[in-house]
């Protein structure tokens, strides 16, 4: 079950003169698979190109055997074990939560109509929308309309399971009930999540991907990342000197991170347990980049 | 017969479970087993518990699935089957813009019949052929809203294109030369508009494969305009849909469909953009 099941190879992506994916590899494996970033970092390219919504400019995508960016055989065969969420979904006017994911499920090709109903109300009761399904959809909020995005993509329990953004929206109960339906759906499948959230990263993900500007800038496991924060955290009274970043936390301390370890002993000043946002902050937070800057 | 004057034996309940018995001697054993507990202990032996889970299954699933929406009704009770019915019942957001162009082509049509009135004549010629082409604009931007969805799943793209082309064809095409045939004075115009329908129809699917339908529509529409806009301005209307010109469109027809099929080949789909 370890072989790599997803692997992107060099791939590019050009929009213009817009590069924005820049030769990018990596392998995908059974398990939940973080991937962050800021807006415009790629992500959201990489995740079309892994889904075969859009085909890349250079570099080749290999999906369970089949090439992603090849044929539209092998294409058609990656979507067959594909379910996707994308960033944005918007739906067909006047259609019914059971009406849309019916839909859906008639494009991934489930023909039988008795099944495939049945399958309907099972990633609708999987997502919390069962008693839902004969609403229309104008009628639901925006996170009950998220979970309705993410019903479809449970069709058929895909082998890969393709989300981005998908706690948008939700509520913290809401995610804590799509967390555990993700860390279940992992334990088998192949997830790759897309996330500003860096908790849902924290509490989910076996590992992490950051990307930024179209690159890769880190790849392991969410220990490892939050490992390059180590050392470099702090809790004080005051903002330690020379921290990137600093910001007071709900007990009245001061979080600073980044900096100089202080070399004489500065009251107060602690060293505290980095997390994912941390090692995120330090590596493509604002502060950070401007320290990058001018020390290049 | 008494119920409890008799028991059933392995032999009888082995043939009951496997659905061999006649229908009579079935109704016996069942009212039997209904107040014999010791023949129910001894049927659960032959019962297969799988086979009754997926019973039930399909019973909850047939009680709680939702009724079907009435587009889907209606089309699967004119034939279509129940897959076309799903994909074709999502484009129904076309019913608008399809209606206000039929009124649209009717009020034309009444228009045209004015023997005096050349207007009129220009009016039906410019509308009729559009009514199609807006009914397929129409069916694309209504189903581009899942296009980015659409277009990771299995399902072949091209005859999804070609499955919403059909259905605008067949729900507007008969109603517009009917119309046309039973209001006097419009003569041949009421089939010759034809011709630049199938051509401006294909243009717009071809359109459709690289552009959003909000560009597409309006191009198409300036295009047709300006044909019609130099045949009256010369105040020969009927020139835009005469022999000569249909031969024009016919060309326009063949090179757009081997444009479209060419599209579609390398996998750009009318309403899927890259």
């Amino acid at each position: 079950m370890n072989e790599p099941l997803v692997t992107v190879e060099a791939v590019t992506k050009r929009y213009g003169h817009t590069v924005a994916l820049d030769a990018t590899s990596l392998t995908l494996r059974p398990g939940v698979t973080g991937l962050l970033g800021p807006n415009g970092a790629g992500k959201t390219t990489l995740i079309r190109i892994l889904t075969t919504a859009t085909a890349p400019s250079g570099g080749r995508v290999t999906v369970f055997g089949h090439d992603a960016t090849g044929s539209l055989a092998d294409r058609t065969e990656v979507r067959r074990r594909l379910g996707y969420v994308p960033q944005e979904v918007r739906f067909p006017r006047g259609l019914t939560c059971f009406a849309f994911v019916d839909y859906i499920a008639v494009l991934k090709e489930w023909s039988d109509a008795g099944r495939r109903h049945a399958e309907v109300s099972r990633v609708l009761d999987l997502v919390g929308l069962g008693d839902r399904a004969t609403r229309k959809i104008r009628t639901l909020s925006g996170g009950q309309r998220r979970r309705l995005a993410l019903a479809q993509a449970f069709l058929g329990s895909p082998r890969l399971l393709v989300l981005d953004e998908p706690t948008t929206g939700l509520d913290p109960e809401q995610r804590a009930s799509l967390r555990a339906l993700l860390s279940e759906h992992g334990r088998t499948a192949t997830v790759l999540l897309a996330t500003h959230q860096t908790e849902d990263v924290a509490a989910l993900c076996e590992r992490v991907i950051v990307v930024d500007a179209g690159r890769i800038r880190f790849d392991g496991t969410v220990a490892e990342f939050v490992a390059t924060a180590a050392g470099r955290v702090w809790l004080g009274d005051s903002p330690l000197p020379g921290a990137l970043q600093t910001w007071r936390t709900g007990t009245g301390r001061i979080r600073s991170i980044g900096g100089v370890a202080p070399t004489t002993p500065v009251p107060a000043v602690t060293a505290a347990e980095p997390t994912v946002e941390d090692a995120y902050l330090l590596m493509l937070g604002p502060a950070a980049r401007a320290a990058a800057e001018v020390a290049a | 017969m008494s119920t409890t004057s008799w028991h059933c034996d392995a032999r009888l309940l082995t043939r009951y479970s496997a659905g061999t018995v006649d229908a009579v001697l079935a109704a016996s054993v069942e009212a039997h087993l209904v107040c014999c507990t010791r023949c129910r202990a001894a049927m659960a032996v032959h019962a297969d518990p799988d086979e009754s889970d997926r019973i039930w299954a399909g019973v909850r699933t047939a009680i709680a699935r939702p009724v079907a929406p009435w587009p889907v009704r209606l089309l699967r009770r004119c034939g279509v089957s129940d897959e076309d019915a799903v994909l074709l019942s999502v484009s129904r957001s076309l019913r608008g813009p399809w209606t206000l162009a039929t009124v649209v082509v009717l009020v034309c049509a009444a228009w045209a019949s004015f023997p005096d009135d050349p207007r009129g004549k220009a009016a039906y010629l410019l509308v009729a052929p559009l009514v199609p082409v807006l009914g397929v604009v129409a069916a694309f931007a209504s189903a581009d809203q899942t296009a980015e969805l659409a277009v990771t799943t299995p399902y072949s793209k091209a005859r999804l294109a070609l499955l919403r082309t059909l259905a605008v064809i067949v729900t507007t095409v008969p109603l517009v030369v009917a119309m046309g045939a039973v209001i006097p004075g419009i003569g041949w115009m009421a089939v010759t508009w034809l011709g630049p329908a199938f051509g401006l129809t294909l243009t717009a699917l071809v359109g459709l494969t690289c552009l959003p339908a909000e560009i597409v529509g309006p191009a198409v529409f300036a295009g047709w305009t300006a044909v019609v806009g130099c045949a009256y301005g010369r105040d020969t209307v009927a020139t835009a849909v005469a022999a000569p010109a249909q031969l024009g469109y016919l060309v326009l027809a063949v090179v757009t469909a081997a444009v479209l099929f060419l599209r579609i080949r390398s996998t750009h789909f009318p309403g899927a953009r890259p």
